[in-house]
């Protein structure tokens, strides 16, 4: 599928630009000297092909720079969960107050402030989210309570003080997900989940390290321009202007659009000049499909942190690769999955993120805990609606 | 030969600025939401018809015929004041009157509405004054709003009195307070639509066109040849050529639905488990999905990544000594090519809606698959009216090859309560009801969510029907609209937002 981008009916560029920020770029890296490609890949061959395939989790353990690419990459997918994870159960914690269903003396007050202390710290900075931890925590009852000071309760306080303490992926993934705590049973049976484990997965995975320099910090990014050039500023030297301020989905479609224009333009202009072994690597390992993919995850993410959710979900739709949407794969990695929860569930369509989120469990089983609290949510949010079916 | 036609059906359907065009696999022979029974007619229905609420772009309920309401302090009783500046298509005015036929129709036995069971929470309705409307309900309601989603129809536009008919001209001349009007029922089976002058706000796409395109493979090719604005469900083969073509955007358009067959469980010998559970043995949804679409199989009546699916349940897995032993413990024998007990054989018929793409070509391995397990099964497709008739309306089939498609709610009462109105199957559990029950009067998520899942598991064994997959699914769009945003299941909620370039 090289190049999909050239195959397309659609309105070809009609001139190629004389110079691109991509001829700076680790694309014409590998696409005009393979050499180095390979070079670097040789060096350790297994976690680089499991990065190229979005396969963090098994590159993570990497020592090299395949290692600290992985680990990149699951910082991110772990904040956008843990901040999912968070959202879930504010609005899953007020509506169900706000229904008086919450039994007495039920956990779920303490794992609500205990998925806003692992969105924020201990210390809860940030202030709305300060807010919440500081209205809800006298709605704990005393044994957890008594853990958030530091006690180790059981189950509840020797849990956080396990996931403060942690500090490897391996220790934190190797419990096989389960509830941390259950109430009732039957139908009226109630589970909640470990609310800062997937925290201290963010905080182990974004620990800070050198970033590795040249082909080795780039291979297989979302960068589009010269090494440690941010994408925005190689996309404005594309003339490509990143919509900021409103969340106008249509904008961001736009944007996208153009930076598909931008690629194509790009790969008409470098492939003929490039050997035969450039080209091969360009279309095998789909290299123009998965920069996109990347680029417009990566504007997705931006876009979520600065609370623009619908232009998030517009750009992450658009990352998806549709033909195998519902896997882990070098155009769809984690990072996509996440965002697409993200910014459903941040723009209400909270039974879509479940869509999402269900893609990430059998990779990502930590993710069950999150699937879980989000799915409470969406029934909470439709507990007073009778439904509609139809057939076809 | 093709090339030519789609040459020739470019060239013979220009575009229009401003006419959007759609394909759906079969048009609605009536535009009547008291009579809605397939996701075609609830998209056609949404681009006429309001509702005294609707969903805004977050899928909160807001007011839409409604102004205002109050509740009672008991919560038993709404008052509701409807906007004043609203008119139907045909210049009447919208009043209370209307609201009250409308339910009053949907609950009346005799008119057999396919909305009853979205009516039955309601104990009476009764217009206060031209523009005030009261409802009492059979139990407190915390959130009626969240209920009043369905359409309203104007009490002029029918014979007078009820039952409404299904035969009513209404059918195909109906009249709506939405954003369009619907112009004309065209002999090529489309259908047009026009912007109603009168709606309160600019629709900025004039016309719409549903676009009967009962071939499947055509429909893509039209969108890419523009005689086509939007498929509202992608053929999933053509996922990858749409998603290459900058002409196209796709949008996930994943209404939870599933493929079934359900077997009539007043005959014999579908009244036995046994049986059932044994022809489910028979089945191997894999290899019937294979040449469908990319999809999951599924174990009970919701799709994976609902929060009801019971994950602890497996499908049932194809496995003939297993069915064997079922059979065999309910004293059927084979000696033969079919298993027999006395006089009986296992040869029946199934039936399916033709409208449902794909749906033929499952049906017949699904008659090798049974036929190589010794069941004998004939297959009778049938066009929309004959389906109503024969299975929403007389319950004549042995078995039924379809699927059903929910809301963001994924509310399967109406399926498998003992008295729910779209139970062909004629289910009945006791504890799927209690369950039922408990899962729509409790306030507490999580007793929904595990009420649910019990259900899942419960029906899963009886097998009321066998459970197939769920399929992906997208809509395409021409980048000539814009500023789209799909609703999850009534596709066109938002349409006066989009914009044609």
């Amino acid at each position: 599928m090289l190049l999909a981008l050239l195959a397309c009916v659609g309105e070809a560029p009609s001139a190629p630009p004389a110079a691109s920020p991509l001829d700076a770029g680790w694309l014409a890296t590998v696409t005009n000297r393979p050499e180095a490609f390979t070079e670097l890949v040789d060096a350790d061959r297994d976690a680089w092909v499991a990065v190229h395939r979005n396969d963090w989790l098994a590159a993570a353990g990497s020592t090299g720079p395949a290692g600290v690419r992985a680990r990149a990459g699951l910082c991110t997918t772990y904040t956008v969960l843990r901040d999912i994870h968070a959202e879930a159960w504010k609005r899953l914690g007020e509506g169900w107050e706000a229904l008086g269903t919450v039994p007495r003396g039920s956990p779920g007050p303490a794992y609500l402030v205990g998925a806003a202390e692992g969105r924020v710290g201990p210390d809860a900075r940030g202030q709305d989210w300060a807010e919440l931890v500081a209205r809800w925590t006298p709605r704990v009852d005393a044994t957890r309570a008594a853990a958030f000071a530091g006690s180790p309760t059981e189950p509840f306080g020797t849990r956080r003080a396990a996931r403060l303490a942690a500090g490897s992926l391996e220790e934190l993934r190797r419990d096989v997900p389960a509830p941390l705590e259950e109430e009732g049973a039957g139908s009226q049976r109630r589970t909640f989940w470990d609310p800062w484990h997937l925290a201290a997965l963010a905080r182990v995975s974004c620990a800070p390290e050198p970033t590795p320099e040249g082909l080795a910090g780039a291979l297989f990014s979302a960068q589009l321009g010269a090494p440690g050039q941010p994408l925005d500023v190689a996309l404005s030297a594309w003339g490509v202007a990143i919509p900021a301020g409103d969340d106008d989905l249509q904008s961001c479609r736009e944007a996208a659009r153009a930076i598909d224009d931008q690629l194509a333009a790009w790969v008409i202009h470098v492939t003929p000049s490039a050997p035969e072994a450039g080209r091969a690597l360009l279309g095998e390992l789909r290299l123009v499909d998965r920069t996109r993919g990347a680029a417009l995850v990566q504007l997705a993410t931006e876009a979520l942190g600065s609370d623009r959710p619908r232009c998030a979900l517009a750009y992450a739709e658009l990352a998806r690769d549709h033909a195998d949407g519902r896997s882990i794969t070098p155009v769809n990695s984690p990072t996509l999955y996440a965002v697409l929860a993200a910014a459903n569930l941040y723009t209400g369509h909270t039974r879509e993120a479940l869509d999402a989120l269900e893609v990430l469990v059998p990779a990502f089983p930590e993710v069950q805990g999150v699937d879980e609290t989000v799915g409470d949510l969406a029934v909470l949010e439709t507990l007073h609606r009778s439904g509609d079916s139809r057939e076809n | 030969m093709r090339p030519f036609l789609y040459c020739l059906l470019a060239l013979s359907l220009p575009a229009s600025a401003a006419n959007l065009r759609y394909a759906e696999d079969a048009a609605p022979p009536i535009v009547n939401p008291l009579f809605g029974a397939s996701m075609t007619e609830a998209r056609a229905n949404e681009l006429v018809f309001e509702g005294l609420y609707t969903d805004n772009k977050e899928l909160a309920t807001v007011p839409a015929l409604a102004a205002s309401a109050e509740m009672s302090s008991d919560k038993t009783e709404m008052t509701i004041s409807l906007r004043t500046d609203v008119s139907w298509h045909d210049g009447k005015p919208f009043t209370a009157a209307d609201v009250v036929f409308t339910i009053q129709a949907m609950q009346d036995r005799a008119t057999a509405s396919t909305e009853q069971g979205r009516a039955a929470w309601i104990q009476s309705a009764q217009a206060v004054d031209d523009h005030t409307v009261r409802l009492r309900f059979v139990r407190p309601e915390a959130r009626p709003e969240d209920k009043l989603l369905f359409k309203i129809v104007p009490a002029h536009g029918f014979a007078p009195g009820l039952p409404v008919k299904r035969s009513d001209p209404f059918r195909n001349a109906p009249i709506g307070t939405g954003p369009y009007t619907v112009e004309s029922f065209n002999e090529d089976n489309s259908v047009s639509f026009t912007a109603s002058p009168d709606y309160g706000r600019a629709v900025p796409v004039g016309q719409i066109t549903l676009r009967e395109v009962s071939d499947k493979n055509y429909q893509a090719k039209l969108l890419l040849y523009e005689s086509l604005e939007a498929l509202v469900r992608v053929f999933p083969r053509d996922l990858a050529m749409l998603q290459n073509n900058r002409k196209v955007e796709l949008y996930p358009y994943q209404t939870n639905s599933w493929w079934y067959v359900g077997f009539n469980m007043k005959r014999t010998p579908f009244d036995q488990v046994a049986v059932r559970q044994a022809l489910s043995h028979m089945v191997s949804a894999d290899e019937l999905l294979g040449p469908v679409g990319t999809g999951d199989v599924l174990s009970g009546p919701f799709v994976k990544s609902s929060p009801f699916y019971n994950h602890d349940v497996a499908p049932w897995s194809p496995d003939l000594d297993a069915a064997a032993a079922l059979l065999e413990g309910a004293g059927w024998t084979r000696a033969g090519p079919l298993w027999t007990k006395g006089t009986q054989q296992l040869k029946f018929k199934v039936v399916a809606p033709k409208s449902i793409d794909s749906i033929q070509e499952v049906a017949v391995n699904l008659q090798s698959m049974l036929k190589a397990a010794g069941v004998e099964v004939d297959l009778d497709f049938l066009d929309e009216p004959s389906w109503k008739a024969r299975v929403w309306g007389d319950r004549d089939f042995d078995l039924v090859l379809s699927q059903w498609t929910f809301d963001r709610n994924e509310d399967v009462r109406e399926q498998f309560y003992s008295t729910g109105s779209r139970n062909f199957s004629g289910y009945v559990s006791p504890e799927v009801d209690r369950l039922l029950d408990t899962s729509r009067d409790t306030l507490d998520p999580f007793v929904r969510k595990n009420s649910l899942r019990q259900v899942h598991a419960r029906v899963h064994d009886d097998a009321p029907m066998i459970f197939l997959w769920t399929l992906d699914s997208y809509a395409a769009l021409s980048v000539r609209i814009r500023s789209v945003v799909v609703h999850p299941f009534y596709f066109f909620t938002w349409i006066t937002d989009w914009q044609m370039k």
